[in-house]
C-alpha cells in the first residue's frame, strides 16, 4: 500500500470501519511509514479534541436538574403507555380467542421458539462470516470494549473460561461483532479439528440445550446463557456439538448470572 | 396480571439502556436547536417515543446512536411542520469539492474554538462528523439515522473533516500544530 492509499483509508480506520485484512494492511504500512504515522496522529488528535469540546461546553450542557426532571416525567408516561397497552391487549386477546378457539395460550410458546430459530440462523452465518470467512462488514470489537458500550454480559464473557471436557477445546479469539444488526459476544475455539463458536446474543434463553433444525452449512445447538440466548455452531457432526452445549450450559450460565 | 410486573420491567430496562444517555442527547439537541427550551423539547419528545417503542429496541446494540436517530426524526417532522427547509446539500458539497490543501491546525485552540469552527462549515457536513466522531456512530447507523447511502456518509466525512482543519487553521493563532500536518509520503 502507498502513502496515498493509506491516507484514503485514514477516516475509516479511525472509525473502526475498516474489513479485518485492509486494517492489517494500513497497520503494515504505519509501522515503516513516519509520514503516515503522523498524518493519523493529526487526524486522531483532532477528533478527540472535537470530541472532548463537544461533551464538556457548558454552553451545550443540559441544566443540572434536567436529568432528573425527565426521568419522573418519563416514568409517569410509562404508566400512562401501559394503559394504553393493556387495552390493547385484551382487544388482541379477545380477537385470538375468537380466531383460534383459545389455541392463543401457545402463541406465546410459539414466538420464543420461532425467535430462538431465527437467532439460531443469525449465529450460524455470524459464525460463517466471521469466524471462517472473517469478513464481516463490522469490525469485531473487544469484549471489554463492548461490555463497556453495551452492558456488563459482554465484559463477563471475556473472562469466561471453557471447562475441561472430553477432547480439549482450544480458544482461538474472543471478541463482540455484529451480524445484520444482531451483536453477538462470540468465543472462537478448535473443536475435533474444526473452527466452533460460541455465541451469545439477546434473546429468550432456552430451558435446556437443543439442537436448532435450521438450514445450515453447521450444525447448531442452542443453550442457555443466563438469560440470554447462546448458541453453538460448528461444522461438525450434531451430536459432538449438542454434547458441547451441555457441556457448555452450566458454566456459561453460572458465569454469566 | 403480570402488567404492572411487565410495566416496571419495562421501566427498569429503559432506564438502564437510555437515560444514562440523556446528557449526550441533550447536547446534541442543543446543538441542532440553538437554544435551550426548544432542545429541552426535542429530548422530553425523544425520550416519549423511545419509551413507547422501546420493544423494537434490540438490547446489545448501540442505544445512543438508536435515541440520535429518534431525535434527528422528531426534530426533521418539526422542521416540515414549519416550513423550514433544510439547505441544499448539493450545493454544499459542490462548494466542499473546491478545498485544495489543508495546512497543520494550529496549536492552542481551545473547545470554544474547535465549536466555532464546527459551525462554520456545511450542515450537511456538520452532521456526519457530529455522529461520527462524536456520537460514535458506525457508518451504516448514520446512513440509517440521516437516511442517506453509505458511500454519502463517508464522503461527506471525507470533506467535512478537510472542511473543519481549514476553518481551524482560520481560526488558529499559535505557529505550532496539533501535530505536524501531513506532509511527506512515499
Amino acid at each position: 500500500m502507498e502513502c496515498r492509499d493509506v491516507r484514503e483509508l485514514a477516516d475509516s480506520f479511525l472509525s473502526e470501519q475498516l474489513l479485518v485484512e485492509t486494517n492489517h494492511d494500513v497497520l503494515r504500512h504505519l509501522e515503516t511509514c513516519p509520514a503516515c504515522r503522523r498524518d493519523f496522529a493529526d487526524r486522531r488528535a483532532l477528533r478527540e479534541k472535537l470530541r472532548a469540546a463537544f461533551v464538556t461546553a457548558d454552553s451545550l450542557g443540559p441544566r443540572p436538574e434536567f436529568a432528573a426532571e425527565m426521568r419522573t416525567r418519563l416514568r409517569a408516561s410509562n404508566s400512562r403507555i401501559s394503559r394504553r397497552s393493556l387495552l390493547k391487549s385484551w382487544w388482541s386477546l379477545a380477537a385470538g380467542v375468537a380466531a383460534a378457539a383459545g389455541g392463543g395460550l401457545l402463541v406465546r410458546r410459539f414466538d420464543a421458539r420461532s425467535t430462538l430459530a431465527t437467532l439460531a440462523r443469525e449465529a450460524a452465518s455470524d459464525h460463517q462470516y466471521c469466524a471462517v470467512k472473517f469478513s464481516l462488514a463490522e469490525r469485531p470489537i473487544t469484549l471489554e470494549d463492548a461490555g463497556k458500550r453495551y452492558g456488563a454480559p459482554y465484559a463477563a464473557l471475556a473472562t469466561f473460561e471453557a471447562p475441561a471436557i472430553g477432547d480439549p477445546l482450544q480458544l482461538l479469539e474472543r471478541h463482540a461483532c455484529v451480524y445484520q444488526g444482531r451483536r453477538f459476544g462470540h468465543l472462537v475455539f478448535r473443536y475435533r479439528g474444526a473452527l466452533t463458536s460460541l455465541l451469545v446474543t439477546d434473546g429468550p434463553a432456552p430451558s435446556a440445550p437443543a439442537l436448532e433444525a435450521i438450514e445450515a452449512r453447521a450444525a447448531v445447538a442452542s443453550l442457555p446463557a443466563g438469560r440470554f440466548a447462546g448458541f453453538v455452531v460448528a461444522d461438525l457432526d450434531r451430536q459432538h456439538v449438542l454434547r458441547l452445549a451441555q457441556a457448555l450450559a452450566a458454566p456459561l450460565s453460572q458465569h454469566l448470572a | 396480571m403480570s402488567t404492572d410486573t411487565d410495566t416496571e420491567h419495562r421501566w427498569l430496562a429503559f432506564e438502564a439502556e437510555a437515560m444514562p444517555h440523556i446528557d449526550r442527547l441533550f447536547r446534541h439537541a442543543m446543538w441542532l436547536a440553538g437554544n435551550r427550551a426548544e432542545a429541552e423539547d426535542l429530548v422530553q419528545e425523544t425520550m416519549v417515543q423511545a419509551l413507547q417503542s422501546f420493544h423494537r429496541f434490540t438490547l446489545g446494540t448501540n442505544c445512543r446512536a438508536w435515541l440520535v436517530t429518534i431525535l434527528r426524526h422528531v426534530r426533521s417532522n418539526r422542521l416540515r411542520k414549519q416550513d423550514r427547509v433544510i439547505v441544499d446539500s448539493t450545493l454544499e458539497e459542490r462548494a466542499a469539492n473546491v478545498v485544495p490543501f489543508v495546512p497543520p491546525i494550529p496549536d492552542g485552540l481551545t473547545d470554544e474554538d474547535m465549536l466555532l469552527a464546527l459551525r462554520e462549515i456545511p450542515v450537511h457536513h456538520q452532521e456526519v462528523i457530529l455522529l461520527c466522531d462524536v456520537e460514535e456512530m458506525t457508518y451504516k447507523e448514520i446512513a440509517a439515522a440521516l437516511e442517506i447511502p453509505m458511500g454519502t456518509v463517508m464522503s461527506r466525512l471525507h470533506r467535512g473533516r478537510e472542511l473543519l482543519r481549514s476553518a481551524l487553521v482560520r481560526r488558529g493563532t499559535g505557529p505550532a500544530a496539533i501535530g505536524q500536518g501531513s506532509q511527506g509520503g512515499r
